[in-house]
């Protein structure tokens, strides 16, 4: 993941500091929005809302977590939200994890 | 290239845009498909990104959308994807997507593939570019032509086809595959037919309509024999068609009083002569070439000349009817068209049923864009040329008051036709030429005569046959060619009066003369019916003879009763 953000970082320059911003409060609102469709057993919302995290995700490398997006997304997308609970709490530390790295470089 | 990119999530829009721009791109964005498409109307990018799933108004829509706005001009779409499912990549396609782009973005392999539609895109708007030229070349084409087939429609179908005697077709666009057919009414009787074909196709195949109906027309009415028509319609064509370019015609005189068809094939198709009641087919092939192709020095106009009586009728084609195909390519063939006339004649529907026969044989009706075909049937009420009435000037403006008069020896009476000149002056007179046909049959009927029995001694009775009329015509020919001495002088007199003129025509030959009284005689036994004397008879106000009837003198008094 660390080669991927150096990449980034040289090609945003000045602007990488906007990236890291937007990730994190984005996503953290989006992580609020797949809480309240899991609650709702809105199961296309939180597919796409976990859909938009894996994107970002993937662009910066956090190849753990774009799997667990993944696997999360194609579930609900199928209706299917019974680990939904437990995989979110999974996507919640590891995207903690991706900021805290993203926030070092 | 100025590229939208779609995208809701703001770092991978970020990311991309960053990518993009690095490039050397001009960036626009917007982060659902309704802002998208805003963008895309306001700004004309070369090039768009979109995110598949967006808000609002998804990816799909979206480039359905942009497809829908852009038939006439390329802006393909990038889809921006994480999806991997195959449905939903094979939907992306359907909606009109030209590419993916996946997520996690790959800076190298996205700037090779910017570098790739840049490449298309500009072969496209190549493509555009000579498209919209080529379409600005076809409009203005298709008007001119259009303008130029109104044109030629009056000029290529033309003179007396609507007479009751003529059956004719002319396929709406063959005069633009240089097909060209005339009749004019002779001021002293009888009609000319010109049927040409010129080579090529499109305007240069039309252009020599206009020289040719002038000249056929005008000289027609001026009193020019068709012979001479034909060496000026050749010397003309010659002089002004390109090399390679030339007229196939067929050149008719029909003599309904005569009984008697001269005809001229130059390179068209076997013509037919049909006769109605007993069947028989007379095949007039082409025996000259074409018009056009040698000088006059070089060009043979000797006619055939035929019978033509009650039962005959003349059948002339170009080859766009044989040549007429069907859906498997067959042409029509000069044997299937044979068969038809044959087959029709008796009923006297020859014309009738090649036209069913030809419109049967093709499948597709644009292939029959050069068909061109004419029958001409003799004809007992045939009427002379309707003469001018609209008429500008002054009754007696022009040479009203004059004299002059015109002998011809031995070398212009074999080489000169003095009818022509004879009658311009005439015609500059004010309003004598609503008298045209008159005074043009008066002059023909005096210098044939004076010619023809004066100074060549040829027979009238001769003329009762149409094997008599060709013999005829043969010795005049050979006569002309020995003739060493002898002479026709013409005398014309105007004068005017109060509200016309008084015209005065002497003609004088170095013949013997002949006996006029019995020739009168018969002629009053006859109720003055027919041509040659009776003819004047009916004519003018008062004809007398002098000189043994070598000399004879005609008064022509004219007025328009106004």
């Amino acid at each position: 993941m660390k080669e991927k953000i150096l990449e980034l970082k040289e090609l945003l320059g000045d602007d990488f500091g906007i990236l890291v911003e937007a990730y994190d409060v984005d996503n953290r609102k989006v992580l609020i929005d797949v809480e309240k469709h899991l609650s709702n057993q809105d199961a296309q919302q939180v597919a796409n809302s976990i859909h938009s995290i894996k994107g970002a995700s993937a662009n910066l490398g956090a190849v753990e977590l774009t799997q667990l997006c993944q696997a999360m997304e194609q579930s609900a997308r199928g209706g299917d939200l019974s680990g939904a609970e437990e995989q979110l709490v999974t996507i919640k530390q590891l995207f903690e994890e991706a900021v805290t790295i993203l926030k070092s470089v | 290239m100025k590229i939208l990119i779609a995208e809701d999530n703001f770092t991978d829009r970020l990311i991309l845009k960053k990518i993009v721009e690095a490039s050397g791109h001009e960036v626009l964005e917007a982060d659902n498909g309704v802002t998208a498409m805003e963008v895309f109307v306001s700004q004309s990018p070369d090039l768009v990104f979109l995110d598949a799933i967006m808000p609002e108004m998804d990816g799909y829509q979206a480039a359905e959308k942009i497809k829908a706005l852009t038939t006439n001009h390329y802006v393909p779409i990038i889809f921006i994807t994480s999806l991997t499912e195959q449905a939903d990549l094979v939907r992306c396609m359907e909606v009109g997507g030209d590419d993916f782009f996946t997520k996690p973005f790959n800076k190298v392999f996205l700037e090779a593939k910017l570098r790739a539609f840049e490449r298309t895109n500009n072969l496209y708007r190549t493509i555009e570019k000579q498209r919209d030229e080529i379409q600005f070349h076809t409009d203005h084409m298709l008007q001119e032509q259009e303008v130029a087939k109104r044109i030629f429609d009056k000029i290529a179908h033309t003179g007396e086809l609507h007479q009751p005697y003529i059956r004719y077709t002319a396929s709406p666009m063959s005069i633009f595959n240089g097909d060209i057919l005339l009749v004019a009414r002779r001021p002293f009787g009888g009609v000319h037919v010109f049927l040409g074909d010129f080579t090529g196709h499109g305007l240069p195949a039309a252009i020599g309509a206009m020289p040719t109906s002038d000249i056929f027309f005008g000289m027609t009415l001026k009193g020019f024999a068709l012979v001479e028509i034909i060496q000026e319609l050749n010397r003309r064509l010659h002089a002004v068609l390109p090399t390679g370019f030339f007229c196939c015609a067929l050149a008719a005189h029909i003599d309904f009083e005569e009984h008697n068809i001269q005809v001229w094939n130059a390179g068209l198709p076997e013509a037919y002569l049909m006769n109605r009641a007993s069947g028989e087919f007379i095949e007039l092939p082409s025996s000259h070439l074409p018009l056009g192709i040698v000088g006059n020095e070089n060009l043979n106009v000797s006619f055939s000349i035929y019978s033509f009586q009650e039962d005959d009728r003349l059948f002339a084609y170009t080859d766009g009817v044989t040549e007429a195909e069907n859906s498997e390519g067959e042409m029509f063939g000069q044997e299937r068209l044979l068969e038809a006339l044959k087959r029709g004649i008796n009923d006297d529907d020859a014309f009738g049923c090649l036209l069913r026969d030809v419109d049967e044989f093709q499948t597709e009706p644009e292939q029959g864009d050069d068909i061109t075909y004419i029958e001409v049937h003799y004809s007992t009420d045939y009427k002379g040329p309707e003469d001018e009435q609209n008429l500008t000037g002054e009754l007696s403006s022009g040479p009203s008051d004059s004299r002059f008069s015109l002998e011809l020896g031995p070398n212009s009476l074999r080489n000169f036709n003095p009818l022509p000149v004879l009658s311009q002056p005439l015609m500059e007179i004010g309003h004598l030429q609503m008298f045209r046909t008159q005074v043009l049959t008066i002059l023909t009927e005096l210098y044939s005569n004076a010619l023809e029995h004066g100074v060549l001694k040829l027979k009238s009775s001769l003329k009762s046959s149409a094997e008599g009329f060709a013999e005829y015509y043969r010795l005049r020919q050979l006569r002309l060619e020995e003739l060493e001495e002898g002479f026709v002088k013409v005398d014309v007199k105007h004068s005017p009066s109060d509200n016309g003129g008084r015209l005065e025509i002497q003609v004088s030959d170095s013949g013997e003369g002949f006996d006029y009284k019995k020739a009168l005689k018969k002629a009053e036994s006859k109720g003055y019916s027919g041509r040659g004397f009776p003819l004047l008879y009916r004519l003018a106000d008062s004809v007398e003879f002098e000189n043994n009837g070598a000399t004879i003198k005609v008064v022509f008094s004219w007025s328009t009763g106004k």
